[in-house]
């Protein structure tokens, strides 16, 4: 399978462990959790959105409020068009896996994400199959929380949504959580609250 | 080694008793010129007529300037009994309309560096208000290195091949900045009204004189800012386009000289010409002095004009501006709130009320949606700017690239001297 879903930006950052990636659409960068690829030469990365932010492209120019005489958000925009050249949204992402010559691998690819290679949203298919397998939970565990539990519980609510029988979805993750936090009983709880029902 | 701000603070203390003793002498001066340029006719020692003020003035101006210092050209509306101090409100600004500056940048020749090159930077902002707002920021580097492009060259073929110095640099990057901005505003397609802004003066005195040749003046005065102006001026003659520059914080002291003139108690001076009179009496002992000295425009304005309103036109009557033929210069000051503001304009944006009131509005507008300065403009300066770091990298590049192809870069001792920083 390819990059068939949305393009949602491009990799302006990578190294082993993940990529930055510009969005597209200025303030609108995908859920947090959700599973994205991106390539490099054959092989396709998988990557879950775990952080993303909104500034200014100019790290020296301070955004400033300029709301103050009008009377909607949008107002702002419409008397400001050039804030959407100015500002840009980033999202990081952490490789969990990748695909090479057909085989879905819940390891880390050879090299990172190519840089301003296209970052796309993975289809629910995409998610459905990569997910059938929960190893790659361990990458995102491992990462330092509590940002990372949200991003890990909020990938599994959304990966569920991609399995017919969301419930066993869950109730199998819980359980692979439960394996890999087995020494940190009290992050499993908070963690395994997060996932839900 | 560091500054001692030992040694520095008692000058300091000094420099700022010696302001203190100043400030009350400039009060009195100060005083004295708002009320002349209420009505400059009326002098307690004594009134001028209206036709010696404006001789005096026009004795300011080319050919052959009588009066040392540069003086505001007169034009025809404003009428010199009803005082220099007239100000105008601004006309609605229309919610339609697009913001159009250009600006420059750039790095100039290091004879120290590894290659003999310049580049320069143009960089832009095309602003759309209104029912589609979208902006469009740009830049367009370019590098000149060729022996011809270091030159303004002598179309004799002779000898008067004249090397762009740091003056004839920051000229021939205004040309561009004034093509950059016909470029775009004959590309663009849109009918609603355009504020065209240029940085700094239209007024190219560091063109006049006799320090370069014609075919310098005529490359980059005829055929470059003033042919650019053309464009503009076409273009503008299809559409509602309210084209100037924009000076913040302006130093001029035209209007101010105005009233050197007006109170100048010397019969005939503008015959006799002001050397002729007070040629050796040097600053502070001429009696115009007495409401001129350490006074700029803007410092007449802060009190004339009120938050939005601008001055009256007035005339540019540089040198230079003789050869600009439809484009000479007119300027007005303006309160953009926060600060008193210069627009410079052509002769043929003046004429056009409709044009100048819209230039009024849509510059207020833009400053109110900026902070104080035109929203374009400052977008135009960022997409321009060549920052230090900038620098380094260019030249790195440069460094680089030569090195690919086999070519050592020279450096000088000095820049080597710079670069090690050896103990």
């Amino acid at each position: 399978m390819t990059n068939d879903g949305a393009r949602l930006g491009e990799v302006v950052e990578a190294d082993t462990a993940g990529f930055t990636a510009q969005c597209d659409r200025l303030g609108e960068p995908p859920a947090l959790g959700t599973l994205v690829t991106a390539r490099d030469g054959d092989v396709e990365l998988y990557a879950v959105v775990c952080h993303a932010a909104t500034a200014g492209i100019d790290p020296s120019r301070t955004v400033v409020a300029l709301g103050a005489d009008e009377e909607n958000e949008e107002g702002v925009y419409r008397s400001h068009p050039e804030l959407a050249q100015l500002l840009r949204t980033d999202i990081r992402a952490l490789v969990v896996g990748h695909r090479h010559g057909g085989r879905l691998l819940q390891h880390l690819p050879p090299r990172p994400a190519r840089i301003h290679g296209f970052v796309y949203q993975a289809e629910p298919e995409q998610v459905r199959e990569f997910t059938e397998t929960l190893d790659f939970l361990a990458y995102l565990v491992r990462g330092a929380p509590p940002a990372n539990d949200d991003a890990t519980a909020a990938c599994l609510r959304l990966a569920g949504q991609a399995h017919p029988d969301q419930r066993a979805f869950l109730v199998r993750a819980g359980k692979a959580l439960a394996g890999l936090l087995a020494q940190d009983s009290q992050r499993l709880h908070v963690l395994l609250q997060m996932v839900g029902p | 080694m560091a500054l001692d701000l030992h040694k520095t603070a008692p000058q300091v203390r000094e420099m700022t008793l010696r302001l203190r003793d100043a400030h009350d002498a400039r009060q009195t001066r100060l005083n004295r010129a708002m009320t002349l340029l209420g009505n400059p006719l009326a002098r307690p020692h004594g009134p001028l007529a209206e036709e010696t003020l404006r001789q005096r003035v026009e004795a300011a101006g080319p050919p052959r300037p009588r009066v040392t210092f540069l003086v505001a050209g007169l034009p025809a509306p404003i009428a010199l009994a009803d005082g220099l101090d007239r100000a105008f409100a601004a006309p609605p600004a229309p919610p339609e309309y697009m913001a159009l500056a250009t600006d420059g940048s750039q790095i100039t020749v290091d004879r120290h560096g590894p290659a003999h090159c310049f580049l320069i930077n143009v960089g832009g902002a095309m602003i759309q208000y209104g029912r589609e707002p979208h902006a469009d920021l740009f830049s367009q580097p370019r590098l000149y290195s060729t022996p011809e492009e270091m030159v303004i060259p002598d179309p004799d073929g002779g000898v008067r091949d004249q090397p762009i110095d740091d003056v004839l640099l920051g000229v021939k990057r205004t040309a561009m900045e004034c093509e950059a901005l016909a470029d775009r505003l004959e590309q663009s397609a849109h009918e609603s009204p355009v504020l065209a802004l240029l940085d700094g003066s239209l007024v190219r005195w560091d063109l006049s004189g006799s320090r370069y040749g014609d075919h310098v003046r005529r490359e980059l005065l005829q055929d470059g800012f003033l042919a650019a102006l053309g464009r503009i001026r076409a273009v503008a003659q299809r559409r509602r386009v309210a084209f100037a520059s924009y000076i913040s914080s302006p130093r001029s002291t035209e209007v101010v000289n105005v009233l050197r003139v007006a109170w100048c108690p010397h019969e005939g001076v503008e015959t006799k010409g002001c050397d002729n009179i007070c040629g050796h009496g040097g600053p502070g002992k001429r009696e115009c002095d007495e409401v001129a000295t350490a006074l700029m425009d803007r410092d007449l304005f802060e009190r004339v004009l009120a938050p939005g309103e601008r001055s009256a036109l007035f005339a540019s009557q540089s040198p230079i501006v003789r050869e600009y033929g439809p484009h000479e210069v007119r300027f007005c000051y303006v309160n953009v709130d926060g600060e008193i503001a210069r627009l410079e304009m052509p002769e043929w944006v003046a004429q056009d009320d409709e044009a100048v009131g819209l230039l009024h509005a849509l510059t207020l507008d833009q400053c109110r949606k900026g902070g104080g300065y035109p929203v374009a403009l400052r977008e135009a300066h960022e997409a321009a700017v060549v920052t230090g770091s900038d620098r380094r990298l260019f030249w790195g590049l440069v460094e680089s690239s030569l090195a690919s192809q086999g070519l050592t870069p020279r450096f000088s001792e000095k820049a080597r001297s710079k670069q090690v920083r050896a103990l």
